[in-house]
C-alpha cells in the first residue's frame, strides 16, 4: 500500500514506528530486553540478527587491518595486536548483549570473557605461526580471520546463559536448527529435545560447523 | 593470464614481522572498563538506530 492512501490511524502508527524512540530494559527474570513503552519483548531472532551487524561491522575493521597487513603498513606483530583487540572487542559486545546490557555485566564476567579470549589468542598464536612460516596465502588468511569474529557469538550464548541464572533457574535447555545447512553434531544435540540446562554445549562449540554454527538455545 | 585474485590464492603470503610472543599476547585478554566502553561503540556503530540505546 502505497503511503499516500493510509488512514489517519494508520498514519499515526506508521509516525509512531518510525519516530518513536523505545525504551529498552532487561527483564532479569525473564532474561529477555523489553520495550518499556510498548510492552513488546525483543526476540532472540531480533537480538540474533544485531550480533550480526555487530559482526558485520567488525569484520569491515578486520579488513582495514588486514589490507595494511598486506600493504606492509602493519607489521605481523602489529596485526596480531590490532586483531586480538577487535577480537577482544567484538567478544566483549557479543557478551554484553547476551547477558542483558551493561547494567547487568559484573566483574565476574570480565573474567567469563577473559577465559574465552585466552583460548582464541592461544589459537591466534598458531595462526600468525602459520602466516610467518608461508603456509598460507593472502585470501587463506582473510578467511581464517573471519572464523574468528564469527566465533563470538559464543559469547553472546555465554552471556545469555548468565542472564538466565539471574532469574527463576531454567530447569531444561534444547537446541533448535537454524533454517540452514547442519553439520552431524548439532542435529545430534537438536534430536535430543529438552535435557538439563548443562548438557548441550553451546552452539558454535564441539560440532563440525563450528564458527560459523547458527543454531540456537531455549530454555525452559 | 593470472588475476590478482589468482595470484592471492596461489601465492604465499609472507608479511614483514614475526609473531607476538604468546605472553604477550595472552595479556591482551584482561578486560578493563576501556575495553567496554570500546564494545559498546562498536554495538553503537553497528546497531539500527532504534537499538541504540539496548544495551545502556
Amino acid at each position: 500500500m502505497s503511503l499516500n492512501h493510509l488512514t489517519l490511524e494508520q498514519e499515526v502508527y506508521r509516525r509512531d514506528a518510525v519516530f518513536r524512540r523505545p525504551e529498552w530494559e532487561f527483564d532479569t527474570q525473564l532474561g529477555r530486553y523489553r520495550d518499556t513503552t510498548t510492552g513488546r519483548f525483543l526476540s532472540e531472532r531480533d537480538a540474533l540478527a544485531l550480533t550480526r551487524r555487530t559482526i558485520t561491522t567488525a569484520t569491515e575493521r578486520l579488513k582495514l587491518i588486514t589490507d595494511q597487513l598486506s600493504q606492509g603498513l602493519l607489521r605481523l606483530d602489529q596485526w596480531q595486536r590490532s586483531f586480538a583487540s577487535l577480537i577482544k572487542t567484538l567478544h566483549t559486545a557479543q557478551y554484553i548483549i547476551g547477558r542483558g546490557g551493561i547494567r547487568n555485566v559484573f566483574p565476574a564476567d570480565f573474567l567469563e570473557i577473559a577465559r574465552t579470549l585466552k583460548a582464541q589468542y592461544r589459537f591466534l598464536d598458531q595462526f600468525a605461526r602459520d602466516i610467518a612460516a608461508g603456509r598460507m596465502t593472502l585470501n587463506q588468511v582473510r578467511a581464517r580471520a573471519n572464523l574468528y569474529l564469527n566465533n563470538t557469538v559464543s559469547s553472546y550464548w555465554r552471556g545469555q546463559a548468565r542472564s538466565q541464572a539471574v532469574g527463576p533457574q531454567p530447569a531444561e535447555m534444547r537446541r533448535l536448527l537454524a533454517p540452514v545447512e547442519h553439520c552431524p553434531e548439532c542435529i545430534t544435540y537438536a534430536a535430543a529435545g529438552w535435557v538439563p540446562v548443562g548438557t548441550l554445549p553451546m552452539p558454535t562449540e564441539l560440532c563440525s560447523c563450528r564458527a560459523n554454527c547458527k543454531c540456537r538455545v531455549e530454555y525452559r | 593470464m593470472p588475476t590478482k585474485d589468482d595470484r592471492l590464492d596461489a601465492e604465499p603470503f609472507r608479511p614483514s614481522g614475526s609473531p607476538l610472543p604468546i605472553g604477550q599476547l595472552l595479556d591482551l585478554a584482561t578486560v578493563t572498563p576501556q575495553d567496554v566502553e570500546e564494545a559498546l561503540d562498536l554495538a553503537r556503530e553497528a546497531f539500527p538506530p532504534r537499538f541504540q540505546e539496548l544495551l545502556e
